[in-house]
């Protein structure tokens, strides 16, 4: 039973919504998460690919529905087209509750303290708005131990020699180096770098009331079988819902945040399962639905004080998106170098974060996820045929010989790469839809090549018969699963949206908390800074609720 | 004038012949009626194609035994329904100029016709289209290998990769999942 009145509404069930309701509902704030999916459950994909978030050829099955959910993406030559989540352009995140958490590869990387102040390292980027986060490493260290525990990441501390300085080690061992992962890191360490075994939010020992990892080879795109991948669904949102008093709503599809006169809010106008028009109303609002979904929904709130969408009276709100351009480089090898076992990726390399001469930010270097039949399928050497005899000897030869090491590039943010509200084009629900528009910064490309390069003299010096480079960067709108940056947050109200808690300026009782708050995206997959952000904002709401009321 | 002599019984005969085995078709195909998009000439063409894309070789079945094309025929006629129209055309193309070049339906020409015909489809060179068709052709090949990969490479739950072949063909053992993970509908295995 939802009831009518909550302390707070959490919109969006994933990383950081699920973090934020159970903080709140721990201290006696009475909770509604809503999610706009539902629970994920594992039977309806057995390990099948072409269904699987990774490669979403015949439907996506942690959502969303494609039926329901157009976007529009606008090309560098201005054209609008309607994009399905199937469309590598949509930038889909899983709409399940836990949303990317059940899915992902589950990498769990802390910044490090520059990826914080990329400004005042680099100076100032021509044609980026590239800038300083208003919070510190050191301010935010205390919270990503509390994800690392409280989520559970198994790693080394101390095995990565960039790593910024942390108070506690792991809770559970490292995972082991698969077959290529042992010898990449040989080959890494004879090149003189500093190879690592990653972080990971699975379970590399029985924790948190749940089995170790299998090694299950459908891993990254899937949810896990034994349950041994750590999210927000299997870790704080039961306990949140274990406190009595969060109430997780599924399947609302959240069109408006509703606001009081004087520009406070009062709640959301929703559809439910059922879509049927609701309203709910709460002392505080936090949004928590992914780069894309919250801007949209900021930008969908239009109030007489906010006419342009809430915290937008600077024309800000869904600018600066950002992703990930991946990057690096494939060999072939003479002998059988992947295992296939699961997930794929276990070494990782930070040399190439930061003070590298000539590149602003970098990015890390890892061995790949596995490569699925159909994708592997769709990845060849220049030159090689993509169909017929050759392909198919190519397919049957070297599924386990070839193997990749990839990474992903800090990005330079572009003012004009963006969320927007398409005028025309509506939902399932009759909600305005997100417009994805605008391009990469230049220099991402110039960075991806300096990174691919690394990656290829690693299997070069590991015995790779043959190399090739797999560049990314250029093209654009970024996004897609590492989708940040679009309610910037900052000191300066004129040039952010939210404050160093992820308050949105001149609106006390809304807040925003994901991946939209980033100021830059960092050279690492996001999430465990999205967890660690959300535990910040979390704090900060419950040292100032007041019994009743915020301030 | 036409040189080719149409029935089913000649050409699977001459399908036979060309590609040396009973492997390249799937089994079923000559009875087929049930078929949610293609016609049944529309889907000898495909299923040549298909088989010319992921052909049986040394190393063991192709697309033609997976049953490829019935993966292309169930997606098109639940998934893949912006595709259909271009799939519709471009076969009667590829059918009207291997008539008007070699004198005989695609699925009727030899192995290494099929196969160069295709290549030049592929760059968009078939002299006997225009080059707005040209293109046309180019971009739905493209997706037919696309397609035709998919059906072969992914689960037999949508309609191709029958008995596991193509992750047979891999040497992929079964995935390990502990206490769930089945093949499914596994009849003759």
């Amino acid at each position: 039973m939802t009831k009518k009145h909550y302390n707070a509404i959490v919109i969006g069930a994933g990383a950081s919504g699920g973090i934020i309701a159970k903080e709140l509902a721990m201290e006696g704030l009475t909770v509604a998460l809503m999610e706009r999916g539902d629970w994920q459950v594992f039977d309806k994909h057995p390990t099948d690919e072409l269904i699987s978030q990774r490669t979403s050829v015949l439907d996506s099955v942690s959502g969303p529905d494609w039926k329901k959910n157009p976007r529009v993406y606008v090309g560098p030559d201005g054209k609008r087209e309607i994009v399905r989540p199937g469309d590598g352009r949509y930038s889909p995140l899983a709409a399940v509750v836990g949303s990317g958490t059940v899915t992902y590869g589950a990498m769990a990387w802390r910044f490090m303290e520059e990826d914080f102040k990329l400004k005042s390292e680099y100076g100032e980027v021509k044609g980026s708005t590239l800038d300083d986060w208003p919070i510190s490493y050191t301010e935010l260290e205390p919270y990503y131990e509390k994800a690392e525990w409280e989520i559970g990441v198994a790693g080394q501390a101390g095995a990565n020699p960039f790593e910024a300085p942390r108070n506690k080690p792991y809770p559970m061992p490292p995972f082991e180096y698969n077959r290529d992962g042992e010898i990449f890191s040989a080959a890494a360490e004879r090149l003189g770098m500093h190879p690592f075994p990653i972080p990971m939010l699975r379970n590399s020992v029985p924790y948190n009331d749940r089995p170790a990892c299998i090694r299950n080879r459908t891993c990254v795109g899937f949810q896990c079988p034994v349950d041994g991948k750590n999210g927000t669904q299997n870790t704080v949102i039961p306990k949140a819902i274990s406190t009595g008093n969060c109430d997780l709503i599924v399947e609302a599809k959240v069109a408006e945040i509703l606001s009081r006169p004087n520009g406070n809010v009062k709640g959301v106008r929703y559809y439910d399962a059922n879509d049927r028009e609701k309203t709910i109303t709460a002392d505080i609002v936090i949004v928590t639905a992914s780069a894309t979904e919250s801007a949209r929904l900021m930008l969908n709130s239009k109030t007489d004080l906010f006419p342009n969408g809430l915290g937008n009276n600077n024309d800000w709100v869904g600018r600066n998106l950002q992703g990930h351009a991946y990057t690096g480089a494939f060999g072939i090898f003479d002998h059988d170098i992947k295992s296939y076992a699961g997930p794929g990726a276990t070494m990782g390399i930070c040399d190439f974060n930061h003070h590298n001469p000539g590149i602003i930010g970098g990015g890390l270097i890892c061995n790949e996820f596995n490569r699925l039949p159909y994708l592997f399928s769709q990845t060849r050497p220049p030159g090689e045929p993509s169909w017929g005899k050759g392909h198919k000897e190519f397919q049957i030869n070297n599924l386990k010989r070839m193997a990749g090491l990839h990474g992903p590039i800090q990005e330079m943010p572009m003012f004009d790469s963006r969320v927007t509200i398409d005028p025309e084009v509506r939902d399932h629900w009759g909600i305005p839809v997100v417009a994805l528009s605008g391009q990469r910064h230049p220099l991402d490309r110039v960075h991806c090549q300096f990174l691919s390069k690394k990656a290829e003299e690693i299997l070069k010096e590991a015995g790779a018969v043959r190399t090739w480079l797999s560049v990314g960067g250029g093209g654009g709108p970024s996004g897609h699963q590492h989708q940040n940056g679009t309610l910037r947050m900052g000191n300066d109200p004129k040039t952010s949206v939210v404050n160093k808690y992820g308050q949105v300026h001149d609106i006390d009782n809304l807040f925003v908390s994901d991946a939209s708050v980033f100021v830059t995206g960092g050279g690492f997959n996001p999430v465990l800074t999205i967890m660690a952000v959300a535990y910040h904002t979390a704090g900060y709401i419950v040292k100032n609720w007041k019994g009743t009321r915020f301030r | 004038m036409t040189r080719y002599v149409t029935g089913r019984r000649d050409f699977l005969k001459s399908s036979l012949l060309a590609t040396g085995g009973l492997l390249a078709l799937p089994s079923c195909l000559k009875n087929y009626t049930a078929w949610q998009f293609f016609t049944e000439e529309e889907a000898l063409c495909m299923s040549a194609i298909c088989e010319q894309i992921i052909p049986t070789d040394i190393y063991g079945p192709g697309a033609g035994y997976a049953g490829v094309i019935f993966y292309i025929d169930k997606q098109l006629d639940e998934v893949f329904l912006d595709d259909r129209e271009e799939y519709r055309e471009g076969i009667r193309l590829i059918q009207d100029s291997a008539i008007q070049l070699h004198g005989m339906k695609f699925e009727a020409l030899d192995f290494e016709l099929q196969k160069g015909f295709l290549e030049q489809m592929e760059v968009g060179e078939n002299r006997a289209l225009s080059a707005e068709e040209n293109m046309q052709q180019s971009a739905l090949f493209r997706k037919m290998v696309q397609h035709t990969m998919q059906g072969f490479y992914g689960s037999p739950r949508h309609g191709g990769n029958r008995n596991y072949i193509s992750y047979r063909l891999m040497k992929l053992d079964y995935p390990y999942i502990v206490g769930q993970n089945r093949y499914r509908d596994l009849k003759n295995h």
